[in-house]
């Protein structure tokens, strides 16, 4: 998942991206029916040619280039799965010393007690990209499982999450998704009915 | 806590954004403008063989002429265009519902239905229950069930009450419950 920053930075380069071609689209319609005079007839690039050939051109051309690029991979790293790794400091920390909870480790007992405590399957945690002091539970709901029970059960982890973590430093959200897929097998049966 | 906290919980979970895709393609494009402004330095300065690519394509252009093929395919990049306007501009899908007997509980909508679809199951006289639609606004559940009749239409009541009385502490807005259609063999 990424951070907002990431998704409103693609948004917004998506929007431009689309408006630009939309903009050469309107600009071939207007070469055709010519409505404001400016454009018309066929395209003439010898006015390029001078630029194209000159010796300053390759290397201009190569900086924006790869200045472009650079800004390519800037945004690929963006889109990189974002692991849930480092320590979120508590209140209790003093000039004495620091005290720290480890993230990943927090995620997963998190999630383990979840799994024990509602009829849920594949319980995974992770913090939120935009707030790490959130860990994110996620779960297929089990088949035949009960509202009551999924309710409490996340009322219980919360109130356990609470009292850990009295100052707030960590706060916990539930997502259920549907049953998981049964595994199929590739084993079938005939059954031959006579009559 | 911080208000930074406060505000990724008020949110709801959304699905991955269409743009967030879209943001790679044109990232992958930067990247391959690189390669191919590199590879042109490289011969025009006689590193390489070979034509530089873009000084082809510009020249490539001349001549050209607002024929039919042209604006087709102008036409065709204005519809892309318009197409990643509302791509960009349209939020991202929600996908879960919050319960309403826990703040911070979520459920997709075929989580609310599996959970329907269980209490409605373990109701008195149906014989199976299935899910036959599952949104964030809706949940459907076909029953089959033992009886006929006015006895059948209390069952269906009796199940009504029990898919109710599930799914909507966890943010079901409207549970729905009728008798499977028999299917023809």
């Amino acid at each position: 998942m990424t951070t907002r920053r990431t998704r409103g930075t693609d948004r917004f380069a998506t929007v431009a991206l689309g408006l630009a071609l939309v903009a050469v689209a309107l600009l071939a319609w207007e070469w055709r029916l010519d409505l404001t005079g400016r454009l018309g007839g066929s395209l003439d690039t010898d006015a390029a040619d001078p630029v194209l050939d000159s010796a300053w051109w390759p290397w201009a051309w190569a900086g924006v280039g790869v200045a472009l690029g650079v800004v390519g991979l800037v945004r690929l790293l963006a889109h990189r799965p974002r692991l849930t790794r480092g320590t979120s400091r508590l209140a209790a920390s003093d000039p004495t010393g620091r005290l720290e909870v480890d993230r990943s480790s927090l995620a997963s007992t998190l999630a383990e007690r979840w799994g024990e405590l509602a009829p849920v399957t594949g319980a995974r945690g992770r913090v939120l990209p935009d707030a790490p002091d959130v860990v994110e539970l996620t779960a297929n709901v089990e088949v035949e499982a009960d509202a009551e029970a999924l309710v409490h059960a996340a009322a219980q982890v919360e109130r356990e999450v609470a009292e850990a973590f009295p100052e707030g430093a960590v706060r916990v959200r539930f997502l259920l998704s549907g049953p998981a897929r049964q595994p199929r097998t590739r084993r079938t049966t005939d059954i031959a009915v006579q009559e | 806590m911080s208000t930074r906290t406060e505000r990724a919980l008020a949110r709801p979970p959304v699905a991955r954004h269409r743009a967030a895709a879209i943001g790679v393609v044109i990232a992958l494009t930067l990247v391959g403008v690189a390669v191919v402004a590199v590879r042109d330095l490289a011969v025009s300065q006689g590193w390489a063989a070979g034509e530089p690519w873009l000084g082809a394509g510009v020249r490539a252009l001349d001549g050209l002429e607002p024929t039919p093929g042209v604006l087709t395919v102008a036409t065709g990049i204005g519809a892309a265009g318009l197409l990643l306007v509302l791509a960009g501009l349209l939020p991202a899908g929600r996908r879960h519902v919050r319960a309403t007997d826990a703040e911070h509980l979520w459920s997709s909508p075929s989580a609310l239905a599996e959970v329907a679809r269980s209490a409605v199951d373990r109701s008195q006289g149906v014989v199976a229950a299935r899910v036959a639609r599952a949104s964030r606004g809706r949940v459907l559940i076909d029953v089959a069930t033992r009886d006929e009749g006015s006895a059948a239409a209390g069952t269906l009541q009796q199940a009504r009450g029990l898919a109710d009385g599930a799914a909507t502490p966890l943010g079901a807005r409207r549970v729905e419950v009728r008798a499977a259609e028999e299917e023809s063999a």
